[in-house]
């Protein structure tokens, strides 16, 4: 009998889907983290073992897209016309001249982006250059960690 | 929205501007299942573990600078010390084990791999002893391998016989990388108290105490600070100057912690800890130098730059601490003097001497770092410079390091480029008498009374 499952243990069953141990047994935390992302099911007993506690919460599914350069006509569709193509959402919108250059903060929702955010990013910047700004999307919980506690 | 638009243009500016970044993500591979009797077998059995464990290092941290915005300057590995996983092995050059790390590094993408390493600071076994005689051939003949070498503790005392050898082994490896301004001792570091799960370089190694793998995160940011500090009235008191550092040290330091979750999620591997520390760059503005030059010293090495550096150190823990759940590695702000543009200025300008260095290293992590001296500097004198610098870390329960280049041919006023990270120092001077008949004595200076401690 497996007192303690760690790591090296469960890499054994590495195969199966589901791996059961007699009641009783430690799972170690590497030993859940591997199993987790493996997809793999741990019972100890007939009580399932659960996922180890996603510490920054359930994934967001927002992000912040800022805009810096010269101010000029066409800076909001431009982007605008980037985001509805990809079927991003636009959720709030601010936008202010700070020491003279133009900035722009948009927090949308892609949830339901039809392109990943990597392309997106590539699209936002592409846009970006022909318009002569900078424009970045960073996810939204960069905010939340540093701002909030 | 649930921020403000000023803290959004913060966090943008503070990236943009003041090279907030995240230093490095290291990953800690225990490689004590690799153990055999031929070297071959165990290069080999490393570099396939390297290879397995490591393979989605450096795509993930890619992804995650995309996706959260924060640079990654670097991705590094740490193992076992080799000297642990090399002892069984009938041979006593561990140089292959050395070039296997190598290769695997390169194949990775790795930027630095450390592990070289042994702890002797009670004496020496067999495979302490191959692994210290190997570390000059090792680093001459690797680029990305770093070596370290524990030679005392608060509990042990110091091992002077290994300080001596180490005094010698610097000379050898700067001897061997000549046409590179002896680089080689730029990844050699001697250590007292060395911590198990540091991710920086050129000491980061995989503890025996530590998992079967590990994500450590260090954090950066001198730039950040030196802003905020810059903001500032002139007559704000030293309690407000703390204040500011402990408040942008706490939001530097949930950056780390965010991307070292998000790194352990997705890599499967748990997250060990975060490294509090203000690591400098060689680009302009990103200086600890500067800091405390903008706290109102004239130049870096001026009286009252211990003093300035406590406050500096000890705000930084403060306001980090908060921020994240696990502490640990060196944890305080770096002096390198070659990665360090404000240190390099203050060396080059006389306002900075080795004397002051080490005292400012009572007061912050972690040592004489990256300091060129004459290249014609004896071992015996490089080693009692270690042994002073041991007994500041053994007498104060700190980790303190050595990690000084003798550079050959140079002599004091001379500059030394390394390039990259590691950046450009200036040769400095170094106190001309004679202490050969002290570290010749040799032995164990024994632990500290404040050992005692059950």
């Amino acid at each position: 009998m497996e007192i303690l499952v760690t790591l090296d243990v469960l890499k054994q069953h590495s195969d199966k889907k589901v791996v059961k141990f007699p009641p009783n047994t430690l799972v170690t935390k590497e030993a859940r983290i591997y199993a987790a992302k493996n997809g793999i099911e741990l019972f100890i007993g007939d009580e399932k073992v659960s996922e180890p506690a996603n510490s920054n919460g359930t994934p967001s599914v927002r992000a912040v897209i800022s805009v810096i350069g010269e101010d000029r006509v066409g800076i909001i569709a431009g982007i605008s016309d980037v985001l509805a193509k990809a079927n991003v959402n636009i959720l709030d919108i601010t936008q202010t001249a700070i020491e003279g250059l133009f900035t722009m903060i948009m927090v949308v929702d892609i949830a339901k982006s039809t392109v990943s955010f990597d392309e997106l990013k590539n699209q936002l910047a592409q846009r970006g250059q022909e318009l002569s700004v900078r424009v970045d999307a960073q996810r939204e919980e960069i905010f939340h960690f540093m701002h909030r506690i | 929205m649930n921020f403000t638009r000023d803290e959004i243009i913060q966090t943008i500016r503070m990236v943009q501007a003041e090279q907030l970044d995240i230093r490095t993500i290291t990953l800690g591979i225990s490689l004590r299942d690799c153990a055999d009797s031929s070297i071959s077998k165990v290069a080999d059995k490393i570099y396939d573990k390297l290879m397995e464990i490591g393979r989605n290092l450096v795509p993930t941290a890619c992804q995650l600078e995309e996706e959260f915005g924060i640079p990654i300057v670097n991705k590094r590995i740490s193992v076992t010390p080799i000297a642990l996983v090399a002892e069984s092995c009938a041979e006593s050059d561990y140089t292959p084990i050395a070039r296997a790390m190598d290769k695997a590094a390169k194949d990775l993408g790795i930027d630095f791999i450390g592990g070289f390493s042994a702890l002797v600071h009670k004496g020496f076994t067999r495979g302490d002893m191959n692994l210290l005689n190997s570390i000059p051939d090792a680093l001459s003949q690797t680029e990305r391998v770093c070596a370290s070498v524990n030679v005392a503790t608060s509990k042990a005392g110091i091992n002077m016989d290994a300080v001596l050898a180490m005094g010698r082994i610097i000379k050898e490896v700067a001897r061997l990388t000549a046409n590179q301004d002896g680089i080689g001792a730029a990844k050699l570091v001697v250590f007292a108290n060395a911590p198990e799960d540091n991710p920086f370089m050129a000491g980061a190694f995989h503890g025996p105490g530590e998992p079967e793998t590990t994500i450590n995160v260090g954090i950066s940011g001198p730039g950040v600070v030196n802003a905020v500090l810059s903001n500032l009235p002139k007559d704000a008191d030293l309690g407000q100057v703390s204040e500011a550092i402990k408040k942008m040290a706490f939001k530097i330091t949930r950056v780390g912690e965010l991307i070292g979750r998000e790194a352990s999620r997705r890599l499967g591997i748990p997250f060990g800890i975060i490294d509090l520390s203000l690591a400098p760059t060689p680009s302009i503005g990103d200086s600890i130098a500067n800091i405390l030059e903008t706290m109102g010293l004239e130049r870096c090495g001026a009286p009252g730059t211990t003093a300035a550096l406590a406050l500096l150190n000890d705000a930084v823990k403060k306001g980090g601490a908060m921020a994240t759940s696990y502490v640990g590695g060196l944890s305080g702000a770096f002096i390198p003097v070659s990665e360090d543009a404000g240190m390099i200025r203050a060396a080059a300008d006389g306002a900075l001497s080795l004397e002051k260095l080490e005292a400012m290293t009572c007061v912050c992590s972690v040592g004489l770092d990256m300091i060129a001296i004459p290249g014609d500097t004896s071992a015996e004198t490089i080693a009692a410079i270690i042994a002073d610098e041991m007994a500041i870390g053994v007498i104060n329960k700190k980790t303190t390091a050595v990690r000084i280049i003798p550079a050959p041919g140079k002599k004091a006023g001379d500059f030394v480029e390394f390039g990259g990270l590691l950046g450009r120092a200036p040769i400095m001077p170094v106190n001309s008498f004679d202490s050969t008949v002290f570290v010749r004595r040799g032995g164990q200076v024994p632990p500290p009374i404040q050992s005692l401690t059950n």
